[in-house]
């Protein structure tokens, strides 16, 4: 939500952008087959598991967390980078035009992207402070789990639905119809900003188990969240839509087949008949 | 909210249409009536069914201060005759009450020990085919049923040494089933071990903070100085075991759990260092061992690590042979052999051992003291006075406590192979010991025993059977225990189990009570799954109850029963005692036992008129014990008349008789008492809680009616019915009470409370009923169809109000874990800011909304955002002051509330921080008010702009000098210092005084001041002739200026170039109550600490921010068309409470006893006065919950404006608006009440149910009944009081005329 806030701030469209993309990103939703790139899906699942070293001498997430942090951080963002830079991050069809893209576009494209994950981990910081995280200490902890938090939810609503407010408004505010690249976009944030939430659940618990300092359950959810929304996005923005395709392409064929018999369909028994 | 054009007062006169307006409004009076009825039935509903559970929840029992002399024998000497006292009281007074039976006793406690550990089964041994042990069963007969199969557990037959003594020694050992009283946890039943007592919820007369035993128990008895000294004839007179008497303290060792040290940290205190300090007496004289009397020795182990098998075990096994095995020193008196037998002796101890770098402490390695004597051997257990050798032959009791084998239960389980070798280590254990004991001259008996059994996952803490089983193994050198003794003291028992069966009391008693055999069901593995094929053939066991051994272990030892001690004694323990003092030595102990109980029933009954004990209790009692002596006496008698021939059969037959007489006393006594004070009352407790959820659903139901219903109306409609079916409930549920099943769940429910609870469950279920039934008028759940519930389900009202019923939930879910109830200021700051970033967002998506072209919403959702947050940030400052819970410090949380984490008086720099306070919140009054311009009004000015700052500055003056004299008192130097300075001792009396005048002042100001500025005219109402430009340019007509926030104007039509202002006319309503708040606000501000001042502060600031914000997000979320029917009254009552909450834990305050600030309890006042101290502390601690009840309606008071319609065309039911506020907030307070009763009463057995739940549940209460009564009292005095005068005051015109009249 807060990020949500900042970019709605930050990066104001231009002008004629709201409509048409509504209405161009509705229309997408009905096409056939889809456009949409799943190789992220994998490649996310990926990088979530790479992040995801198990804990070992060296990187321990309970011997040192904020070192584990920033290396699943960098882990995340370079996946983000190198989509970001080869744009093929959701829904983006390859074509020539982006092909051609030059390279300094490519590497701004890149940089934004950084620059806006900063004010929402940033945001989110704030966020934890406020609901109660410490002030005085622990700020590295804090600042890394803020900055994983915020790769993991609002980065993808970053790099999908980029300048547009209007879409911004609907994924993350609204019960509004959306378009697919808005609801993947919504799945991503919602579902790992409510499991963070929710796993707060931990930290007061006296079980004394390593991972409950301070903002490991936290990262923990995010990451739970993540891999949630993952399968969750799969089955909303590709399953779902692809099977109502086909449904829908299914009963447009019987409703042909029963209105104009097939010329063919006397034939086998002909044939039958013949032998 | 701006008031509705009025077109006709615009133009018309001012004075004829004041005055018809006068005419019309000053009749119409508010109708309190319905108000206060409904009011006082929800008060009377909810305090019965709080106080019905409070009854059957909180057991409490009085803790007595008497101890049992050992020269003052129980019998009253009063209703003995001659021969009886010429019998027995002869040499009382010389030979304490019963000449102790053993020189010396090990108590070796093996925790968690349950029977079926310690019990054998021939038939699982022929399966486990371990073939050392010989076929006889010296427990049950031997059956072998081999076409049933039953599960081998790793802990059968693992204790075979328990086995094979008893078949060898059969007169020396016996095994017990040795009930424990719930809750098994370790702590209380070492309490019942060593007190005899029952646990009690509250055990009213301890302390709360420290844990140590203060009732009379056997530790003290055996610490206590010597009364007299035993002689030489004492021992020749009374037999071979009688070298001790009672009369001297013993010698003891302590080894193992460290429970033991908090519970008796002064018995137990290590004497080691003491002795060795008293060098001016003279080195050891081992003739004279009066002198080394009294020593003790003890090595206590970490207990709380559970998942530590071994520490406990190998430092009470690594020590025992120090006491039990000769010293090395000693091994060159003896000869070859011996001295090889005990070296390999210890070098089986040592093998015993599981961590063999234990072995090295310096306890047990003993060094070459570099004295003269060459070969004295030294221990760090030994000391100057006590050597090695007085460690191995003076110790009179050694109390061992290992608990590797419930570690083990807690970590892995019962099942887990591990416990076998854990009781394997134990059998050796008890192998060594009672080789030792057998190679000891001096008689000694071991107790072996568990203080409570484990579950099926191997924990414990419940009253399931197999937690409350444990298993007593008693062993000694010598016989105790005759054939002829054993069968005397069973005819004993069966006579007493059938004394008890024909009583009219003992039918409800429980079995293990009223028979004295049980049949050991645990062997088998279908445990009460299905009793009528059991696997293996139950085996008849002994079973007693616990806290027998109390009074057999002391008169054993010859140390007066303690004397709150319940128990029996075992009857086998004394029944092979022919003759004591000329009596059977069963029946005076039993004897003596029954006048101790007795003594202390009659002591107890006396101390307190509210002892709880039923007549029928007493008068079988006394029945009991007085059938008893009156056979006693006979039998007495009988002795006297035929002295010479008392061996005989028919006064044997007597004897058992009388003592079956005591013992059927002592059972019942125990029997009825154990349902008192161990047995909640689970009929009480469900009423209860049945009552207070009714309570909730008809305040819930209230509020929903309320806002189409005048509470008058609801009145008339329900009361009969609500009468009658009450009526009807309790005459149900008194005929319910006799009948046999129900009455048996009912322990301390009378037939009162029965009616009582009926009619009041009768009544609230028919007034929920008559509520929810259907209305003349439609209701907004009946008219809408599915489509529009739907369409309402995800609106931003029902998103809101639901995750304020999600909040409430599971804030009342917190109480389900111990941890959430711990950290529950944590739980609620999440809460809190959770609701409101819903909040947040809720605005935000209105200030989004594409679709939304109104520009008023907009701003208003603007403003609701900013509210919102700036609401997050405050509660973010609030959760800066903190005071730690024990139980959260290891956790890091850091006490600042009194700005060091160490001190407990405020710190000069945050008591100045607190003036700052003087400033901020006038300044953030004036500021709301000005919104509404009601700033200007004389009430505002002179109130808050200077009333308010001179209390509150005078409150925070009395804090600034209160810490200045605090830190002055602490540092050293200072007195001096000041003694100088002011040439006198009277320094801190003259601050002193300055401060008592202070806080005096302060509360004269506020109360003096506010209370009657506001009670003479509340309005901030200002009549202004506007000489603004319009007035200057006399070509403008008269005009309504558009008021830019909540401002009306109105044309004068004396003068048609001004304007009469109406300032405040918008908020009127609002800013009135603002005012009565404040003068609230300064009197509980005076007693606040500075950091609980700061808080409060910003609890108020709060408050009328969240008044704000919701009146602007209900402007915000209303549609085009106006049609808002779902209220957030839900959504702004959660929030409320929720800053209540967080209010009290930032004002230095936590649900425990221990962090309620007494020392407030002498602001400005000089010397201690009950009433007026507890209630300026009632202030301090619910100071928070006050503030925010009283802040309740300005839910609905805030930026009402003076002319509002609703009031003037409706007034019922606009008090049936205002009602149904406070009753949602009750409902949020009484929600949380539930939640910490239901779970108190679910935890009743739980570990912590002591340290947390209960004292949760128990500050629950006054929580909610200041929630409540605070509120309605607030609706029902402030509220309404600030409505009348509004509608006196009558209309704009009326004011605008008065004022003109004033003026002219």
């Amino acid at each position: 939500m807060g990020s949500a806030k900042q970019h709605q701030q930050q990066d104001k469209p231009p002008a004629s952008s709201g409509g048409r993309a509504d209405g161009a990103a509705l229309a997408d939703h009905k096409k056939y087959p889809l456009e949409a790139n799943g190789i992220e899906l994998m490649l996310a699942g990926m990088a979530n598991a790479m992040s995801l070293v198990t804990p070992r001498k060296g990187l321990n997430i309970y011997a040192n967390p904020v070192k584990y942090l920033s290396v699943t951080a960098s882990v995340l963002f370079g996946y983000y980078a190198i989509l970001t830079f080869a744009d093929i991050y959701c829904f983006k069809v390859t074509d020539a035009r982006r092909r051609s893209k030059p390279l300094a576009a490519r590497v701004r494209s890149v940089l934004g992207m950084a620059l806006a994950t900063l004010v929402a981990a940033a945001v989110i910081a704030l966020g934890f402070v406020l609901f109660g995280a410490p002030v005085g200490s622990q700020h590295a902890e804090t600042l890394m789990a803020a900055l994983n938090v915020a790769l993991l939810a609002v980065t993808p609503v970053i790099l999908t639905l980029k300048r547009d407010i209007g879409s911004w408004r609907r994924a993350l505010l609204s019960v509004e119809a959306k378009s697919i690249p808005e609801k993947w976009a919504a799945g991503f944030f919602w579902c790992t900003m409510t499991t963070t939430w929710a796993a707060a659940y931990f930290v007061p618990m006296d079980w004394g188990r390593p991972w409950q300092r301070w903002p490991i359950p936290i990262v923990g959810g995010a990451f739970l969240g993540n891999l949630i929304s993952l399968l969750f996005v799969a089955l909303r923005c590709f399953v779902l839509p692809m099977a109502r395709a086909d449904f829908q392409e299914s009963e447009r064929i019987k409703v042909q087949m029963t209105r104009e018999p097939h010329p063919g369909s006397a034939h086998p028994n002909a044939v039958k008949k013949d032998q | 909210m701006a008031l509705p054009a009025n077109k006709e007062t615009a133009a018309a006169p001012v004075q004829g249409n004041g005055s018809a307006y006068d005419t019309r409004s000053k009749p119409l009076l508010l109708p309190a009536r319905g108000f206060w009825l409904l009011s006082f039935v929800m008060l009377c509903a909810s305090s019965i069914g709080l106080w019905l559970f409070s009854r059957g929840f909180l057991l409490t029992r009085m803790v007595l201060p008497d101890h049992s002399s050992a020269s003052v024998l129980p019998y009253s000497h009063s209703s003995g005759d001659v021969a009886v006292s010429s019998l027995t009281d002869a040499s009382a007074s010389v030979h304490g009450w019963y000449p102790a039976k053993f020189d010396r006793t090990i108590v070796f406690i093996i925790d968690a020990l349950r029977i079926d550990f310690a019990a054998w089964s021939e038939e699982l041994d022929a399966k486990l085919n371990i073939k050392e042990h010989p076929a006889t069963d010296g427990l049950g007969g031997t059956r072998h049923d081999h076409r049933h199969t039953s599960r081998i557990m790793p802990y059968h037959n693992r204790l075979p040494v328990l086995h094979s003594l008893s078949a060898k020694f059969p007169e020396q050992t016996m095994l017990y089933r040795f009930r424990a009283d719930p809750p098994t946890t370790t702590l209380q039943r070492l309490k019942a071990l060593t007190t005899g007592q029952l646990p009690t919820f509250i055990d009213a007369g301890s302390n709360f903070a420290g844990s140590a035993i203060e009732e009379d128990n056997w530790l003290q008895a055996m610490r206590r100085p010597s009364m007299h000294n035993c002689n030489a004839t004492d021992t020749a007179k009374y037999g071979k075991n009688s070298n001790s008497c009672g009369g001297f303290k013993r010698n003891l060792v302590f080894l193992g759990d460290d429970t033991w040290m908090s519970l008796f940290p002064s018995e137990l205190s290590d004497t080691c260092a003491l002795e060795s300090d008293a060098t001016h007496l003279e080195p050891a004289d081992s003739l004279d061992r009066s002198n080394t009397r009294g020593w003790t020795r003890s090595r206590p182990f970490p207990s709380l690590n559970v998942w530590d098998l071994d520490t406990v075990d190998d430092g009470v096994l690594s020590r025992l042979p120090l006491f039990l095995l000769p010293p090395e020193s000693e091994e060159h008196t003896m000869d070859d052999r011996q001295a090889d037998s005990v070296r390999t002796k210890r070098q089986d101890w040592r093998r015993l051992v599981k961590q063999q770098e234990m072995l090295s402490h310096p306890d047990i390695v003993s060094t070459r003291q570099n004295s003269p004597s060459s070969n004295n051997l030294k221990s760090a257990m030994a000391s100057d006075r006590v050597g090695p050798l007085e460690l191995h032959r003076e110790w009179d009791v050694i109390i061992a406590h290992g608990l590797g084998v419930d570690h083990c239960g807690h970590r892995f389980g019962p099942d887990h192979p591990t416990i076998s070798q854990k009781l394997s280590q134990m059998n050796k254990a008890i192998e060594y010991i009672v080789d030792s004991i057998d190679n000891s001259e001096k008689s000694t008996a071991l107790f072996v025993f568990g203080d409570h059994g484990m579950d099926l996952k191997g924990d414990h803490g419940g009253d399931s059977p197999r937690e409350v089983d444990a298993a007593l193994w008693i062993y000694s050198n010598k016989k105790w225990n005759t054939k002829k003794g054993a069968e005397r003291a069973a005819r004993v028992m069966e006579h007493a189990s059938a004394i008890i069966d024909n009583l009219a009391l003992g039918s409800s008693l429980d079995q293990d009570i009223r028979t004295s055999w049980w049949l050991n069901t645990h062997l088998t593995d279908d445990y009460s799954s299905n009793p009528n094929t059991p696997t293996l053939k139950p085996t008849r066991l002994r079973s007693i109850p616990q806290i027998d051994f109390v009074s057999t272990l002391s008169l054993s030892l010859g140390l007066p029963i303690p004397f709150n001690n319940l128990g029996a004694v075992i009857p086998e323990l004394f029944a092979s005692d022919g003759d004591v003092q000329g009596e059977w030595g069963l029946l005076r102990a039993l004897r003596l036992n029954a006048a101790q109980v007795m003594r202390y029933l009659a002591t107890y009954t006396s101390k307190s008129h509210t002892h709880g004990f039923s007549n029928d209790a007493l008068h079988a009692w006394k029945d009991m014990y007085d059938r008893a002596e009156t056979s006693y006496r006979e039998l007495s008698d009988l002795i006297g008349q035929n002295s010479r021939n008392r061996r005989q059969p028919r006064i044997e037959e007597f004897e058992e008789k009388v003592a079956a007489e005591y013992h059927a006393f002592l059972r019942l006594v125990l029997g009825t008492l154990r349902q008192m004070w161990a047995q909640f009352d689970p009929a009480l407790i469900f009423t209860g809680l049945c009552i207070i959820i009714l309570t909730v659903i008809a305040l819930v139901l209230l509020h929903i009616r309320s806002q189409h219903l005048a509470l008058e109306e609801i009145v008339s409609r329900t009361w009969k019915v609500c009468f009658t079916s009450g009526i009807a409930a309790g005459i149900v549920f008194r005929a319910l009470a006799s009948v046999q099943y129900i009455n048996n769940t009912m322990v301390q429910m009378t037939l009162t409370d029965t009616s009582i609870a009926g009619y009041v469950i009768g009544f609230m279920l028919a007034f929920c009923a008559q509520l929810l039934c259907k209305q003349d008028k439609p209701n907004a759940l009946q008219t809408k169809s599915l489509n529009m519930c739907i369409l309402q389900m995800t609106s931003p009202h029902m998103l809101l109000n639901g995750t304020a019923y999600a909040a409430a939930i599971l804030h009342s879910l917190a109480f389900t874990s111990n941890s959430f109830t711990f950290s529950e200021d944590a739980i609620v700051h999440y809460l809190l800011q959770s609701l409101l970033l819903v909040v947040t967002i809720s605005g935000w998506s209105v200030l989004a909304a594409s679709n939304i072209p109104n520009a008023k919403r907009k701003e208003a959702a603007k403003r609701a955002v900013a509210y919102a947050l700036a609401i997050i940030v405050l509660n973010r400052i609030s959760l800066y002051s903190t005071v730690c819970r024990e139980e959260q410090l290891p956790g890091g949380c850091v006490p600042t509330f009194y700005g060091s984490p160490s001190a407990s008086i405020t710190g000069i720099p945050l008591s100045i921080a607190n003036l700052a306070m003087v400033w901020l919140v006038p300044y953030v009054i004036l500021r709301v008010l000005q919104q509404s311009q009601s700033h200007r009004a004389l009430v505002a000015k002179l109130w808050i702009g200077v009333g308010l700052r001179i209390s509150m500055a005078m409150a925070a003056l009395y804090w600034v000098l209160d810490s200045i004299d605090g830190s002055l008192a602490s540092g050293e130097a200072s007195p001096k210092h000041l003694a100088g300075q002011t040439a006198g001792a009277k320094t801190d009396s003259d601050w002193s005084e300055l401060r008592i005048v202070l806080a005096r002042m302060a509360l004269g100001v506020a109360l003096g001041g506010g209370l009657s500025a506001w009670l003479a005219s509340p309005f901030c109402l200002d009549v202004a002739i506007a000489d603004t430009p319009q007035a200057s340019q006399p070509t403008l007509t008269p005009k309504r200026t558009q008021s830019k926030a909540k401002q009306q104007q109105l044309s004068s039509v004396s003068a048609p170039k001004q304007t009469a202002v109406i300032l405040g006319y918008g908020n009127a309503f609002g800013a009135a109550y603002l005012v009565f708040v404040t003068v609230v606000f300064s009197v509980l501000y005076v007693f606040q600490q500075p950091m609980g001042g700061i808080m409060l502060s910003i609890l108020l600031i709060k408050l009328i921010l969240c008044a704000e914000l919701f009146d602007f997000l209900r402007d915000a979320l209303t549609a085009e068309d106006g049609t808002s029917t779902s209220s957030l009254v839900p959504a702004q009552m959660t929030v409320m409470s929720l800053l209540a909450y967080q209010g009290y834990f930032a004002t230095g305050h936590q649900f425990t006893l221990v962090s309620i600030q007494w020392s407030t309890a002498f602001v400005g006042i000089r010397e201690m006065q009950l009433y007026i101290c507890g209630g300026i502390v009632a202030l301090n601690t619910l100071g928070a919950f006050l503030l925010t009840a009283i802040c309740v309606p300005l839910a609905v008071l805030w930026n009402e404006s003076l002319g509002l319609q609703k009031l003037r065309l409706a007034p019922d039911m606009y008090i049936a608006k205002i009602a149904g506020v406070g009753a949602v907030y009750s409902a949020y307070q009484l929600i949380i009440t539930v939640g910490s009763a239901v779970f108190a009463a679910w935890f009743r057995r739980h570990l912590m149910v002591w340290k947390v739940f209960a004292p949760r549940f128990m500050f629950s209460m006054p929580v909610f009944m200041t929630g409540l009564v605070v509120s309605l009292v607030a609706i029902g005095f402030a509220a309404m009081r600030v409505l009348r005068q509004g509608l006196a005051v009558g209309n704009a015109q009326a004011l605008v005329a008065q004022k003109f009249n004033l003026r002219n």
